[in-house]
């Protein structure tokens, strides 16, 4: 039973050693819950990223991420990024439009909902992307940080925000949109048959617009009554991907983690795995062949 | 009481809509309403739609539809929403216990 993924993988990987693979598909093995699913064909072959998988893709620019997702975030879907405060969330989202801008020719607005433009900018400074030049016809940014003495009297929707995105998004060419700390802009809206709503409707307008999109959100936890649950709980059937990111203290050292949990149509590593804030951005840990 | 003697000022709107979105009508009709009740012949309403004027909606921040701007007089007060919770809204336009 144990051996047969490793003849398998063997298969379809005929170049490399045959003992690093059988290492490889034993720590695969030894990763996984007892009990739990059992490694299939898709995730063995997410260890090859050269693989061309179903849908296109978009490269994030990010070390290792682009690897174990073989190419990067879904073409002209939505990602959606979980984690809680401080777990490198903006950092990844700034990185994947940067790279877009820069690198591939594909304009990208950020929408930020939490922090005001001119910081996310300043704190990126360190990484050496160079955002200045890229402004604002490559890089949009849109503060749309709710005004904290705003007055509410009955219902409303997001059609102002998306009419303005489009706008923009046409005169730009974007192919690419970050909506920063989307659980901020859900908790302004007043009930949560309106939050699921919205969620839809913001939902509907990316796939329109053919843009490749990344939403960021706190993490959501496994609490029941947590007050956004349910529209990010909703937002999770909805999106094609979705990525977690961890940030703790083991035994008095930084440990920052980063995991697929969903990618639809394509393979992908499942497991968790380290990455660092370093000099030039995120920089995800690859596990290599036959290494644990 | 010192109204009637003092000239009322002109209550200045802007209105940004979503096309006519059950939302957006319902706050321009309450809108009109209120006017018409607390501000007979001393108000201007100018309604902006997002979708045909998106810039204008950047502008002025608007990403929440339907929002209310009073321009005038001083200083701005911004609504969001249907405006149906007309103390609410009486109360952020400083024409609470104004004379029907």
């Amino acid at each position: 039973m144990r051996r047969f993924p490793a003849l398998f993988v063997a298969f379809l990987a005929p170049k490399q050693s045959v003992v690093r693979l059988f290492d490889r598909a034993i720590s695969t093995l030894a990763h996984r819950r007892i009990g739990g699913a059992r490694p299939t064909i898709r995730s063995m072959r997410s260890r090859k990223p050269s693989l061309k998988s179903a849908p296109s893709k978009s490269l994030t620019g990010i070390v290792g991420f682009d690897e174990i997702t073989g190419g990067g975030l879904p073409s002209g879907r939505t990602t959606l990024l979980v984690g809680g405060p401080g777990s490198g969330k903006t950092i990844f989202a700034l990185q994947f439009l940067a790279h877009g801008a820069r690198d591939l020719r594909e304009p990208g607005i950020f929408v930020a909902f939490e922090e005001a433009p001119q910081r996310i900018i300043a704190n990126s400074e360190g990484f050496g992307w160079n955002l200045g030049p890229l402004q604002p016809k490559k890089l949009f940014f849109l503060d749309a940080q709710p005004p904290p003495d705003i007055i509410q009297s009955g219902n409303f929707d997001l059609s102002g925000m998306l009419a303005v995105l489009g706008d923009k998004a046409r005169a730009m060419g974007a192919r690419r949109i970050v909506l920063d700390a989307v659980d901020i802009l859900l908790s302004i809206l007043p009930d949560a048959a309106t939050r699921r709503r919205e969620v839809y409707r913001l939902h509907r307008w990316l796939l329109k617009n053919d843009l490749t999109g990344l939403i960021t959100a706190k993490d959501i936890g496994d609490n029941a009554s947590s007050f956004t649950e349910q529209p990010l709980g909703l937002m999770q059937f909805m999106v094609d991907c979705t990525v977690i990111l961890n940030h703790r203290v083991v035994l008095g050292t930084s440990r920052r983690d980063l995991r697929v949990q969903k990618y639809r149509g394509s393979g992908f590593e499942e497991d968790e795995l380290p990455f660092v804030i370093g000099a030039g951005g995120i920089d995800v840990a690859v596990r290599e062949p036959g290494r644990k | 009481m010192i109204a009637g003697k003092r000239k009322r000022e002109i209550f200045r709107f802007r209105l940004f809509v979503a096309d006519d979105t059950p939302n957006s009508v319902l706050a321009l009709a309450n809108l009109d309403a209120i006017c018409r009740r607390h501000l007979p012949d001393a108000f201007e309403i100018e309604v902006v739609d997002v979708f045909h004027e998106p810039k204008r909606a950047l502008a002025d921040a608007v990403f929440l539809t339907p929002t209310l701007i009073r321009l005038a007089p001083s200083p701005i007060v911004r609504i969001v929403g249907t405006l149906s919770h007309l103390q609410t809204v009486l109360q952020a336009l400083g024409l609470e216990g104004e004379a029907a």
